[in-house]
């Protein structure tokens, strides 16, 4: 009843003044039943800034002295502030920047790493009690180091406890503020090794065109910079069999790096859409994490200030895919609607496809994830298969799959339109990863439909295709990033 | 013509009819030695492990392989070449040798089919075990069903080489198994043991030495190694399109084919040699595998080590030549130098530079020393499948899925295993079948000394 109350007290003290009411427990009782209270904030709110404050808080935040560190702690991208730290999904899902998970580690500069002889994985005493794997951040500032919170659970589940660790306890309360930070004098190197689970381990392109670039005003002159490579490999077109046509649809995609941001929503959403299954730390630490679609992270220029880059991966639904060629039963074949597609029943495992693949994007059931207490993620109790899409099948020890472009989706909306005796609009089929883009850097549809949003963005002279010299002809585009480095530079 | 004078007796020590047989069957007829049953124990428990080994993959799944996402293949499919390179020894040495007329094969090529189909077995293994779903390992048959019907994938080289393998398997067994049967009647018409004559009646289907058992044999022999003669090129040549039809650099190479086929053939008279130093030495046959036999396997060895240089230079020069950065990336950078150059060097040493010592004859006088560069010559031939499959998957076209490769215990194990079951099935050779064509034997016993030859 307590909290009952305290609710209470707070509505009748914050919210009853925009009520139109005058009795409370009448505006309470309302409230409570229509779920919702609207109101406005009256203009000419009595909130203003006050610059000379902020000097005043920017002196509270502790500043080391010269060998000494400061550390930032701060929300982990997939765990935010630790409330969700049990759900296995995002415990899986890697740091945008950094593309580690299944723990918290004390991000440190290229810098201070080589000065204290220090790699990714050695365990680093920060502070009296706080011990943990370090991670060689480019970017980093010299003398900092960041810590995500959210970790370090003891007691609110199976999935996060005694993982990684807590942070809480250091950000401690001054003068009624919360630091998110402090300051510590020592980076004590353990000499002890972790491994993290990582989910790329090379940062560099090694100057292969893979993420398009060019800057703003070398766009604007000519829109195809940057891409010059694109016009190139597609006048050099060729092929000894006859071109495949697609008389209905054509299923394609175009993923405008100028958009993506990193955030990894999409590996969220399409990890619930297909029943992705979680493997676990030791399994991501083995390189067999199942997300049909990764952030790929690049960087360039000095590892101190680097460029980064995003670059979502999926599979790219090849016309000329080498995975279909090379399986023995045929499990991996193409539709007539432009989608490579796999035959889960029929696939034996030889694993052939996912070594032929160049982009690396098919996934392999390593073990049995379902109904496995050595993989007690969310798809071992009936209570968390609830999880599961009814309208996709779970996979089997023992076969491969990949993104699908949605393929359920796609039926179900073809299904609706035929059963209305309409033809399907643009857009109405978005695909899991489209859906949950905030940026609208995924656009999925009809490449036959010349009047389509993704017709549209494949025309755009910033297209190109990933690997373009190989000739798989992928139906998955992606739009040059164009870097505004002129307002940065000066 | 054999020139006795130039080249030495094929038999030595003047050896009658009858003393040929009692001295290859011999080795039957007594209690093998301690060493006999160590050895087995040991390659026994060896199998075991592997049998353990191949139970904890099937029963968990191929997880508990140090494969990955990007690394697909791993030590399996090495251990898979390389066995089936192995096997190449036994029908190369019967077929070719027999084409070319060289008659000092008759005291080596039971033995080497012997060991052809023990490793035929044990690289067929591998395949099946790789698959993800191994008891649905049937679909790959091309057999009419009521799915459709749904037919295999005829374009794909897993298909073509499932079909290779099965073929050379059958006929190298027949092969091998069909030219002992002359030797298998002698046995059973000189042992006293009702068991023995019981079995080895059986298996000699009647053999009475007749000459019309003698014409179908001999017509029989000649169809089988026709077909074998083309079975010892086509296997590996398939074999190699698993790779070469890949996109994959350092996988998509013209090349391979004959690569393979020589490779094929460098790693199985290598074993062929390892196997021969041992049985002559604990069994005391030198006067049937003389020291010119040994002679003649070394200077194979070192004619087809020259090849394997000369393919590797290719390969290099053409990644180079090429100008494709893949494929520059892959031979310069991950192969000769980076992760992998213990692996590049190792495979360059062991099979292009140690087997030069075969220039010199004490070298290849020596037991010691062939047993040791014998040996160096398939572990290089390991290497060169590890080569091949592993680094070009570990970092290829994107940066962002580059990963190192590392086998675990069950992997080892399974390797091991295959050991295991090679070296039982040898034993097992030695101990109940003559390990020596004796009719094939008696026939060159002479040659060369009489005037007419």
């Amino acid at each position: 009843m307590l909290y009952h109350d305290y609710l209470k007290a707070n509505w009748e003290k914050v919210y009853f003044q925009f009520s139109k009411s005058s009795d409370f427990m009448n505006f309470w009782n309302q409230s409570l039943g229509n779920g919702v209270f609207n109101y406005t904030i009256p203009v000419g709110s009595p909130l203003k800034f006050h610059g000379e404050e902020l000097s005043g808080a920017m002196k509270s935040v502790p500043v080391a002295n010269e060998n000494g560190y400061e550390v930032i702690i701060s929300e982990s991208v997939a765990l935010g502030t630790g409330m969700h730290a049990n759900n296995p999904w995002l415990m899986e899902l890697p740091d945008p920047v950094s593309r580690q998970c299944w723990e918290n580690v004390a991000a440190i500069s290229p810098g201070d790493a080589q000065k204290l002889g220090i790699e990714s994985g050695t365990l680093v005493k920060i502070a009296e009690g706080l011990i943990l794997p370090a991670f060689i951040q480019p970017g980093q500032a010299d003398g900092t180091i960041s810590v995500a919170l959210g970790y370090g659970h003891t007691g609110s589940g199976p999935v996060c406890n005694n993982i990684g660790v807590n942070l809480y306890p250091f950000a401690k309360l001054a003068d009624g503020n919360r630091s998110y930070g402090f300051v510590t004098d020592k980076l004590e190197n353990t000499h002890k090794n972790s491994q993290l689970a990582l989910t790329q381990v090379h940062y560099l392109m090694e100057g292969r065109p893979i993420v398009r670039e060019t800057g703003l005003s070398e766009y604007l002159n000519n829109p195809a910079a940057g891409n010059e490579q694109h016009s190139e490999f597609e006048s050099t077109h060729k092929s000894l069999y006859p071109e495949i046509k697609y008389d209905g649809f054509h299923w394609g995609m175009a993923i405008d790096l100028n958009a993506c941001i990193g955030c990894n929503s999409c590996v969220i959403a399409c990890q619930a859409e297909n029943n992705i299954p979680v493997v676990g730390k030791q399994e991501v630490i083995n390189r067999r994490i199942m997300h049909w679609i990764k952030i790929d992270r690049y960087y360039s220029d000095s590892p101190d200030d680097p460029k980064v880059y995003f670059q979502p991966l999926a599979c790219q639904h090849c016309d000329n895919a080498p995975c279909e060629n090379v399986c023995p039963v045929s499990a991996t074949n193409h539709s007539s609607e432009g989608l490579n597609q796999m035959a889960y029943n029929r696939c034996v495992g030889t694993k052939y496809c996912i070594n032929n693949c160049p982009y690396k994007v098919r996934r392999f059931n390593w073990y049995r994830y379902t109904n496995n207490k050595e993989f007690d993620f969310n798809t071992a109790s009936d209570l968390g298969k609830m999880v599961l899409n009814p309208d996709v099948t779970v996979r089997e020890r023992g076969v491969v799959e990949k993104c699908s472009f949605c393929v359920q989706r796609i039926q179900e909306k073809k299904l609706q339109a035929k059963l209305e005796n309409r033809t399907l609009k643009d857009n109405e089929i978005k695909t899991a990863c489209m859906q949950a883009c905030p940026a609208g850097a995924i656009v999925f549809g009809n490449l036959n439909d010349k009047n389509s949003m993704v017709s549209k963005l494949f025309d755009d002279p910033r297209r190109y295709h990933l690997l373009e010299e190989l000739h798989t002809l992928p139906s998955t585009g992606y739009l040059t990033k164009v870097r505004n480095d002129e307002k940065l530079n000066t | 013509m054999y020139n006795k004078k130039i080249r030495g007796p094929l038999v030595e020590g003047n050896k009658t009819l009858g003393q040929i047989t009692k001295d290859v069957i011999l080795p039957m007829d007594v209690r093998p030695g301690m060493w006999w049953f160590i050895a087995f124990g040991v390659s026994l428990l060896a199998a075991l492990f592997g049998g353990y080994a191949i139970y904890m993959t099937v029963y968990k799944g191929i997880g508990t392989w140090g494969v990955n996402n990007s690394v697909g293949w791993g030590w399996e499919i090495v251990n898979f070449v390389w066995w089936i390179g192995i096997g190449h020894a036994g029908t190369a040495f019967s077929i070719f040798l027999l084409i070319l007329r060289q008659k000092w094969r008759t005291s080596i090529n039971r033995a080497a089919e012997a060991m052809t189909v023990f490793a035929v077995l044990s690289a067929a293994l591998f395949p099946a075990l790789h698959m993800g779903r191994v008891w649905l390992a049937f679909y790959i048959f091309p057999y009419p069903n009521t799915r459709g019907p749904l037919w295999v994938n005829f374009n794909s080289p897993l298909f073509w080489d499932f079909t290779a393998i099965t073929a050379y398997l059958l006929i190298s067994a027949s092969f091998w198994y069909l030219g002992m049967l002359p030797d298998l009647a002698t046995v059973r018409d000189r042992t006293t043991s009702k068991i023995r004559k019981a079995l080895y009646g059986f298996f000699s289907l009647g053999w009475t030495g007749s000459s019309r058992h003698w014409i179908r044999y001999e017509s029989l022999s000649f169809i089988l190694g026709g077909i074998a003669a083309v079975l010892v090129v086509s296997v590996h040549s398939i074999v190699s399109t698993d790779f070469a039809v890949g996109v994959e650099p350092g996988w998509h190479t013209t090349i391979f084919p004959p690569f393979f086929v020589v490779g094929a053939i460098f790693s199985g008279f290598a074993m062929v040699m390892t196997l021969m130093v041992l049985i002559r030495k604990v069994y005391k046959l030198t006067n049937y595998i003389t020291d010119n036999h040994m002679d003649a396997i070394a200077r194979i060895l070192i004619f087809i080590s020259l090849i394997m240089g000369l393919a590797y230079l290719t390969e290099i020069f053409i990644a180079w030549y090429s100008g494709n950065e893949f494929e520059m990336f892959t031979f310069f950078r991950n192969r000769i130098t980076g992760d992998y150059e213990f692996q590049f060097w190792g495979m360059i040493i062991c099979n292009a530079f140690i087997p030069q010592l075969f220039w010199f004859r004490k070298v290849r006088r020596n037991w010691i020393w062939l047993l040791v560069v014998s040996l160096s010559i398939n572990v290089g031939m390991w290497l060169e499948r590890y080569n091949i499959v592993v680094t070009s998957l570990s970092k290829d076209f994107l940066p962002s899925n580059w990963v190192s490769y590392s086998p675990t215990i069950i992997d080892i194990g399974v390797f091991v295993g295959t050991i295991g079951l090679f070296a039982c099935g040898v034993l097992l050779f030695m101990r109940y079948i003559p390990m020596m064509a004796i009719s094939e034997l008696k026939s060159v016993a002479n040659i060369g000394s009489k005037k007419e030859d």
